[in-house]
């Protein structure tokens, strides 16, 4: 079925804007200028992608460690991200939060977070304080298979079941926590299949299909919107390098596995089907990726040069006022 | 005695008419109604604190007049609350998530120490956090070892959180609504031994603010910093040390994150000894905070060993009489104060 | 079913005892009556039975170990109790403790030994050193006093402002030993008093016939019984001290705005010093004898003469006695100390013409009294005067070597 015009190469440039911002961020890590270690999203685009093109500004998105693509899906400015990777003044988080703690406000960004399962319970948060508001904002609270065995899942599940409350809870599910596979992990390996401990649908989609996660997301925020409850959207995907940079993700991975995941990369797969049914072309495709280069190394540029936040604003900001 | 007024002569401010009597749990629902009413942005979610009032009626009347939507029970998932509470807080709602008994909170600490208490700096002041956690600490009849604990410590230790800790109907509304008004993480701890005593509320809206420490009886042989429930028991035992001449002056600092402690070092200037009576443990608690920031900034005018009275190192006994025993009762406060003084009472 | 073994009460005013040995272990039988362990207090040693049958449980007061009467020492368990001896002991043996701590193979033994003699060096530098607390160290520095001749009064001998500020300089409190500073103190003292108290003078001439055979009498009996050397102003101090123990209105002082009145009698007795007038206070006169009147006295002389009094010694009388008797003075009028009310002028006991019915010859002496006027007006001085002259001159009706526990002598109990 066609999507609708501009769909898929506003898609297609959310993914690749990722993808072009991981790979830098991968570059100046390894060129020993960044400090802290980053979680790469390369391979799960299409998640947070899919996901964030259904949800308006004021709509809340609740993030993890390995959040960039959360971050720039929602609306951050890659500059504004690339600089918080850096530490510096400039970053969405005036460099105090770094890669696990982008926070912009102004386009519902509740944060990425160091802690495993904290953002499903301040999604859950965010819907909460919508309905009680009387607003029709939804949340969504992204987490890995990591998170499904804590107990703030269950909390947060339940709480948001049993009030119905407008949040979408997205599992990103790469088959890895760290270096735990998920079937060592757990004995019921299906995500989706948890919701009907709390009576909410529970739906799982090929991750690295862009339109197919479009489309049951879109569904899920509408069901949300309506006041019909939460949904948890099981999406199976895979990250091409390993848990942080400075992991080669062998050790616990196959190296055959990772080939034929690779193979099914949610950008290229897009692109080539959007081209076979000429939604778009390939000239359109590059010019896109011609655009986004140059705004990722714009934002490279600018935020490695930008400077460090002053010692003398260290203490600002512990209280409010 | 100088230019501090007492507490009770500002509780006193009013005339004798005007002044009303109501109990410590009622000065709670009085503050949080008034700024329910005030703020649309307040709810209130814990467990059986809807319909049923709160375990200590510390939420009576809220749900009838509020509704189900502002005023929800929860199930007993203190970091799910607790989360939902910040995450809430952080889409411009102001909760209270009462966690009931203190001794739960420890289900939920992750949430406010990683969460609550640092999104505002992290975020550079871009996201505010205004969560209350409600809780009631202390023992009473013994409630035993798994409700009786006293955790303000460790919230005090951590930059970022703001602790209220009101021994009177007086400071709980006035604490509660200054709360209410703050766009920071609050851990506002009650006393569950106060609830039902009684105490001068004035009908006229007051706000107390935090950082402010209350002289409860003023005195020029010994500073007597004490918190919760112990201000009672140290006011007790002044009654007895009075009519042995032993004058103590006894401060309640009422908020320990901010803390006043310019009140503290002004009385131990005139006194030159200083006691700290505090029901929960010695090691690395806030009598330890206290006696360090003393000793650092007004050792010059300490004319005696600082002294500290807790509860005993040890889980809280059930048994009445080792409950009694280890934590600091009347009695152990009026022999080690007049011991100060070398004095055998 | 357990029984509690408590430190029993041995004697009405025992509040503590010592477990002196246990005469069972955990796991004996014990049987009622039967001797089960021994307590010592300050008063007493003995065994104390057990109150009931069955079987010694763990043992929480060991010997050696001193604890309130009413303490839990142990627990005897009901035939059916079960075996506490199975609950292993806390204490690891000594011999436990001692393989643990032996050095490894070539690991850390070298640094063992020099550790422990360097934290007994520093304990043993800190023992010599004066225990002064910070507040008073400051106002050491402050005042300038030096802290090496301070003694502590406080908690376990440490020094605290109260002895700092006992020990500092002020005019009016100093004992101090340099003449001019005494002189000044002298001077501010009796100009002080002479501003500001309003006084007024009662006189008289007194036969002292009676009163000097007195003193030779009760001067040898004094002295074959072994006791010191007794003097014509002890008995003045009695006398002043007895007519001011009967006579109220004169045992007070001005204090405040009013008049403030005693219970017992203390009184100055100048002594002249190389450095200046002095006047220690001997306290409680009412109820002293003549023999402990005298040791103080001789005590007070000799410190004032030393240089010794302290502020304590000097404070506090209600009148003076100044007796110039031994020189060739007949009358002379004194000034009354700052804080008291009377002070009664001495001069020489020397033979004068008396007239009774006739015209004869007797030792006669001039006492003048000196009284604040805001405490008593010229008749109660006078008629106190009046007292002392009575005494003097008809020493016969006072029991002088007992206290007396009336003005009038006759006959009471003494108060020794």
């Amino acid at each position: 079925m066609k999507p609708p015009n501009g769909l898929a190469t506003s898609l297609y440039r959310g993914m690749v804007e990722i993808r072009e911002f991981e790979l830098k961020a991968k570059e100046i890590f390894r060129s020993g200028k960044m400090p802290g270690f980053i979680h790469v999203y390369v391979g799960e685009e299409a998640i947070a992608v899919g996901v964030c093109a259904n949800l308006r500004t004021d709509d809340y998105v609740a993030s993890t460690h390995r959040g960039h693509g959360h971050a720039l899906a929602k609306g951050i400015s890659a500059r504004s991200a690339m600089a918080e990777l850096m530490g510096a003044v400039d970053g969405c988080s005036g460099g105090r939060g770094g890669t696990m703690h982008l926070y912009e406000p102004s386009v519902g960004f509740l944060g990425s977070n160091g802690v495993v399962p904290p953002g499903i319970l301040i999604g859950a948060g965010a819907a909460l304080s919508a309905k009680v508001r009387g607003s029709d904002q939804v949340a969504v609270a992204f987490f890995g298979d990591g998170a499904v065995n804590n107990g703030a899942f269950h909390e947060g599940l339940n709480l948001a079941a049993t009030w119905n409350l407008p949040v979408l809870f997205v599992c990103e599910n790469n088959l890895y926590a760290t270096e735990m596979p998920f079937e060592q992990a757990t004995k019921n390996t299906s995500v989706a299949s948890r919701a009907a401990a709390y009576k909410i649908p529970g739906v799982t989609v090929d991750g690295n299909d862009v339109l197919e996660v479009y489309a049951k997301a879109g569904e899920a925020v509408e069901r949300a919107r309506r006041g019909e409850g939460p949904t948890l959207l099981e999406c199976l995907t895979y990250r091409w390098f390993g848990h942080h940079e400075g992991d080669p993700g062998t050790s616990y991975r196959t190296k055959e596995e990772v080939a034929a995941w690779k193979k099914k990369d949610p950008i290229q797969r897009l692109r080539e089907k959007a081209v076979a049914e000429s939604w778009a072309t390939a000239g359109e495709f590059n010019d896109i990726d011609n655009e986004v280069s140059r705004v990722i190394q714009d934002a490279a540029t600018f935020a490695v040069g930008n400077p460090q936040p002053a010692v003398n604003t260290a203490l600002d900001h512990v209280f409010s006022n | 005695m100088g230019g501090v007024k007492t507490a009770s002569q500002a509780e006193a401010g009013q005339t004798a008419d005007q002044q009303r009597l109501i109990t410590y749990a009622e000065a709670g629902v009085e503050a949080v109604r008034e700024e329910m009413r005030r703020d649309p942005s307040i709810f209130y979610m814990g467990q059986g604190i809807g319909p049923r009032g709160g375990n200590f009626q510390q939420s009576r009347g809220l749900w009838a007049e509020f509704g189900g939507e502002r005023v929800r029970d929860t199930p007993i998932a203190e970091r799910g609350q607790t989360g939902l509470g910040i995450g809430a807080a952080l889409a411009g709602s102001h909760p209270i998530v009462d966690i009931v008994f203190l001794d739960f909170v420890l289900e939920a600490i992750c949430e406010i120490i990683q969460q609550a208490s640092t999104i505002h700096y992290i975020s550079d002041g871009k996201f505010k956090v205004p969560v209350v956690v409600r809780a009631a600490g202390g023992g009473i009849r013994s409630t035993g070892p798994h409700h009786s604990h006293t955790f303000y410590s460790f919230f005090m230790h951590i930059p970022g959180l703001k602790v209220a800790l009101p021994s009177t109907p007086y400071d709980v509304k006035g604490l509660m609504k200054t709360t209410l008004r703050d766009d920071n993480p609050v851990i506002f701890i009650e006393h569950k031994a106060l609830y039902n005593i009684k105490g001068h509320v004035p009908e006229e809206e007051y706000l107390i603010p935090f950082g402010q420490a209350a002289v409860r009886k003023p005195g020029d042989q010994i500073t007597l910093v004490a918190m919760g429930q112990m201000v009672h028991r140290a006011m007790q035992a002044t009654v007895r040390l009075e009519q042995e001449g032993i004058s103590v002056e006894i401060i309640d600092p009422r908020t320990l994150a901010p803390f006043d402690k310019d009140t503290i070092l002004t009385s131990v200037a005139k006194t030159g000894r200083l006691v700290i009576v505090d029901e929960a443990y010695a090691a690395c608690g806030v009598s330890a905070e206290i006696a360090a920031t003393v000793a650092s900034e007004a050792l010059y005018e300490l004319d005696a060993p600082i002294l500290r009275i807790c509860t005993l190192p040890a889980p809280h006994a059930f048994s009445p009489s080792l409950d009694n025993y280890l934590v600091p009762s009347v009695d152990r406060i009026v022999s080690e104060v007049a011991a100060l003084v070398g004095k055998k009472l | 079913m357990s029984f509690a073994i408590v430190m029993p009460q041995l004697g009405l005013t025992m509040e503590e005892g010592t477990v002196s040995g246990w005469l069972k272990k955990p796991g004996d039988v014990v049987k009622k009556n039967e001797p089960l362990f021994s307590v010592s207090t300050d008063k007493v040693e003995m065994d104390v039975e057990s109150a009931v049958d069955g079987t010694l449980g763990k043992i929480i007061v060991p010997v050696g170990e001193t604890v309130k009467v009413g303490t839990v020492l142990a627990y005897v368990n009901g035939g059916d109790g079960e075996d506490i001896t199975a609950i292993g002991s806390e204490q690891p043996s000594s011999e436990d403790l001692e393989e643990s701590s032996a050095p490894q193979e070539g690991s850390i033994q070298p640094t063992s030994a020099p550790a422990r003699s360097v934290v007994e060096q520093t304990s043993d530098r800190a023992r010599s050193r004066q225990s002064v607390s910070p507040r008073a160290r400051r106002l050491a520095k402050e005042l300038g006093v030096d802290l090496a001749a301070v003694r502590g009064n406080g908690l376990d001998g440490q020094v605290t402002e109260k002895d700092i500020r006992g020990a500092s300089a002020g005019p009016r409190d100093r004992v101090a030993s340099s003449d001019g500073a005494r002189r000044q103190l002298i001077a501010e003292r009796l100009t002080q008093s002479v501003q500001t108290i309003p006084t007024f003078s009662v006189a008289a001439e007194v036969n002292a016939e009676n009163f000097v055979a007195l003193h030779e009498s009760l001067k040898q009996s004094m002295a074959q019984a072994g006791g010191a050397k007794l003097t014509i102003t002890d008995l003045l101090l009695t006398v002043f001290a007895q007519t001011l123990k009967g006579n109220s209105e004169l045992n007070a002082t001005w204090e405040g705005n009013a008049v403030s009145r005693r219970t017992s009698v203390d009184l100055g007795l100048a002594v002249a010093t190389p450095k200046g007038v002095l006047a220690p206070v001997i306290r409680n006169l009412g109820s002293t004898n003549l023999q402990a009147l005298v040791a103080r006295r001789i005590e007070l002389v000799e410190k004032a003469r030393a240089g010794r009094l302290s502020l304590a010694d000097l404070e506090g009388g209600v009148g003076t006695l100044s007796n110039l008797g031994m020189y060739r003075v007949d009358h002379f009028q004194a000034i009354i100390t700052p804080g008291q009310s009377s002070i009664l002028a001495v001069g020489q006991i020397r033979k004068r013409p008396w007239v009774s019915e006739t015209l004869s010859v007797k030792p006669t002496v001039m006492l003048n009294l000196t009284v604040d006027h805001r405490v008593a007006d010229g008749a109660i001085g006078a008629a106190f005067l009046s007292k002392m002259v009575e005494l003097i001159e008809n020493p016969q009706n006072f029991s002088w070597q007992s206290t007396a526990s009336s003005g009038d002598g006759a006959g009471r109990r003494s108060n020794a």
